[in-house]
């Protein structure tokens, strides 16, 4: 990849990566206010939750999820020939899926909450659950963020034949 | 394999286990807790209902 491009995407990736922590700390904000609102303040955190996920957290995820793709496949770094990229992609890829299925979680709860959530007692435990998994969230993507940034040593089995075939020799 | 793959390893393992210990004693919790409001919902309904 040329240098200008590499920097572009390395700059993309960083940039929804980290936006996508901090809009999950806002999410989880949002949740812990969520749990201690009355039924006006709750109506308006909750449809702030369900906008925040469905049109920042969610696109953000998917920018970090095909940058990083982009950004590892057109460097030295590859996907598969170092532990710390290999467990990024890994915690991006599970950290994706699992925030479009609790999305619905928020959705349920935006809802219920134009009902008022005082008088939808079935929505309690989904109201805890918001921001339990926020919090969860925002610690995995905070050691997303250590891992790129101390990119600790490991190379992989594929790693380390490819760099014995670029010396000539064997892989041990 | 480097000590801190391995310790990083044993820590999500441990994780994933207790989670599935926790939701198979009850906790009610799974993926298709969500799954009907997930396939009712998305940004277009999000926008319409935002008021």
């Amino acid at each position: 990849m040329p240098p200008t491009a590499r920097r572009a995407v390395l700059t993309l990736h960083v940039a929804a990566s980290v936006g996508w922590a901090g809009a999950v700390a806002a999410f989880l904000v949002l949740a812990l206010a969520g749990l201690a609102s009355d039924d006006a303040t709750a109506r308006g955190v909750y449809a702030s939750m369900e906008l925040l996920g469905w049109w920042l957290i969610v696109p953000l995820s998917l920018v970090t999820l095909v940058s990083g793709h982009v950004q590892a496949l057109g460097t030295h770094w590859r996907l598969l020939h170092h532990y710390w990229v290999v467990i990024k992609l890994v915690i991006t890829v599970v950290a994706s899926i699992l925030l479009v299925v609790h999305m619905g979680a928020a959705t349920s709860v935006a809802d219920a909450a134009r009902d008022g959530v005082s008088a939808r007692d079935d929505v309690g435990d989904l109201r805890v659950q918001l921001a339990v998994d926020a919090a969860a969230a925002l610690l995995v993507l905070l050691v997303a963020t250590a891992l790129s940034v101390v990119k600790p040593a490991g190379l992989t089995r594929r790693g380390r034949r490819a760099v014995a075939r670029r010396r000539g020799a064997p892989a041990t | 394999m480097p000590r801190w793959v391995r310790v990083f390893v044993a820590v999500a393992v441990l994780i994933v286990v207790l989670l599935v210990i926790v939701a198979l004693a009850g906790g009610g919790h799974g993926p298709g807790r969500h799954l009907a409001s997930v396939a009712t919902a998305g940004p277009a309904g999000s926008a319409s209902t935002a008021r």
